[in-house]
């Protein structure tokens, strides 16, 4: 699906982004890919670190089809090459669906299409699927769901027995009575932690110490965020007094940074991030009881702070980035100018073009005491449509200002780049 | 071999300072993955093409949560070995 890009297009793409020529881009090209070969047969493997690593891998041999005559045939084993890409390349093609998660399919779903085996290996799970369901939503008496599941259990093997297995129905019924005491035992445990409302949530029939490691990391990470969440809105209101506002974005930011950062290395795997959800839902419904965890109520509420303060973040940027008079001193490249406002000296077109006529050389700008720096709709990293076409503009403006001044090499550098910007809509 | 090492190599066979490769490596890299976020597909020559494909969301077994999970639809990024890395790798 989509577009297919030429080695050319993407030749042109690098040499317009890091400012080198052709030439020197397409030898970069030639002689990355020929290193990444050289490692694969070498090594067998071989990195292209942000974007991807490739491994040789064995495929055993297997009968086919012969597509053309329909005769079976046999594909002898061989070797090809897996690519697998970098968590960031995976994150930035899966935008569009990362706010999905992964979801426990609802028992009577699976048991459905489960053998009878699978179900006796599943049973345990799927009881305490349904019970976290039930706890969760519905807010229900532990004692009446439990009961319910465990009902539910000895029905559905005498239904599966009858039919299947009537030579070995001695094991089977050892293995009902295992489960039954289990059952029990999952009984103790959560009415046990019921009662004496202890903070760690049990989850039966999954293996004790699973349920014991996971509890303290949960507690342990709420505690860590809610003080960040504090520190962030202290650090907030504290600076946002005086008149230096940079320093206070500055900080801001590092401190936002910083429960992200926390939060990646929580979510390990979806098991482990829905457990957590569970975990800490709960923890809030027990929260209403016991006074010792009801911080933890309080933590949503500055969640909600800490993103208004992200929401605010841009509109901090823009106030520090427009109206602000540059004496710009002869010397001064107009690149450093895009630098120290935008972040990135490839918008420096924008600045240009707002300012400066065509009669003026880019690369020799006169002083200009009060600069107009124009508004971004998105943001530096994360340029929106309107952006790139603003900057394919620019970009042609500059151009003409180059040929204007008798640079015909950068005023082709900068058509190419409009024309760039412009794909990139 | 690691992007230093890579970086090096390649500063060396183009003939750029290490810093310099090092800026355009990075770009290089932003560039095919900018691209293939907006479902731009390429091909580097004898290694292979990329693109990018939907993958819908399917049901696998979890052995940590001894149940069945839904996995979610997601876009990822596919990879085809070029034809003459495949006879290469299986000529020897």
């Amino acid at each position: 699906m989509g577009k297919k890009l030429t080695l050319n297009q993407i030749i042109e793409a690098l040499s317009d982004e890091a400012y080198i020529p052709k030439t020197k881009s397409q030898e970069f090209i030639n002689s990355l890919i020929e290193i990444t070969l050289a490692e694969i047969n070498s090594k067998g493997k071989a990195t292209i670190t942000n974007f991807g690593s490739f491994t040789i891998v064995e495929v055993a041999e297997r009968t086919g089809v012969n597509p053309k005559s329909g005769d079976p045939l046999i594909i002898p084993a061989h070797k090809r090459i897996s690519f697998t890409p970098y968590k960031a390349l995976e994150k930035k093609v899966n935008v569009e669906f990362d706010h999905l998660e992964a979801t426990v399919v609802s028992a009577d779903s699976s048991k459905t299409t489960e053998t009878f085996s699978d179900a006796i290996k599943q049973e345990p799970s799927n009881e305490s699927e349904r019970l976290l369901d039930a706890l969760i939503s519905d807010k229900k008496q532990p004692e009446e769901a439990l009961n319910e599941s465990f009902e539910d259990n000895p029905f559905n093997f005498s239904e599966d027995d009858e039919p299947e297995n009537t030579d070995s129905e001695i094991p089977e019924i050892d293995a009902i009575d295992e489960l039954n005491t289990d059952a029990d035992e999952t009984i103790e445990e959560f009415t046990e932690d019921s009662n004496t409302e202890s903070k760690a949530f049990k989850t039966p029939g999954r293996p004790e110490r699973k349920s014991n490691s996971i509890s303290p990391t949960v507690l342990l990470s709420v505690l860590a965020v809610f003080l960040i969440g504090v520190l962030a809105i202290w650090f907030f209101f504290l600076r946002s007094s005086e008149p230096t506002t940079t320093t206070a974005a500055a900080d801001t930011e590092n401190i936002l940074n910083d429960p992200s950062a926390f939060e990646n290395e929580q979510v390990l795997n979806d098991v482990s991030d829905a457990n957590r959800n569970e975990g800490s839902e709960t923890e809030e419904s027990e929260s209403q009881i016991i006074p010792m965890i009801a911080a933890d109520v309080d933590l949503s509420e500055n969640q909600g702070e800490v993103m208004s303060i992200e929401n605010q973040e841009p509109q901090i940027e823009y106030e520090r980035f427009t109206g602000i008079s540059y004496s710009v001193n002869s010397g001064v490249w107009i690149y450093e100018i895009s630098r120290q406002t935008y972040g990135n000296t490839r918008l420096w077109p924008l600045i240009f073009q707002a300012n400066y006529t065509l009669a003026n050389n880019p690369d020799l700008i006169l002083p200009n005491i009060e600069l107009n720096i124009p508004q971004l709709e998105g943001s530096t990293s994360k340029l929106t449509s309107n952006d790139y076409t603003r900057l394919a503009e620019a970009a042609r403006y500059v151009a003409q200002a180059y040929e204007n001044a008798g640079n015909a090499d950068q005023a082709v550098a900068y058509q190419k780049a409009a024309n760039w910007y412009e794909t990139m809509r | 071999m690691g992007k230093t090492e890579t970086v090096k190599s390649i500063s060396e066979k183009v003939g750029l300072t290490q810093q310099e490769s090092e800026r355009i490596f990075d770009k290089f890299v932003e560039i095919l993955s900018d691209h293939l976020a907006h479902d731009e597909g390429f091909t580097l020559p004898k290694l292979g093409s990329f693109s990018t494909r939907i993958r819908e969301s399917y049901q696998t077994y979890n052995p940590h949560y001894k149940g069945m999970i839904n996995l979610p639809k997601k876009k990822v990024v596919q990879f085809s070995q070029s034809s003459t890395i495949k006879d290469e790798l299986n000529n020897e």
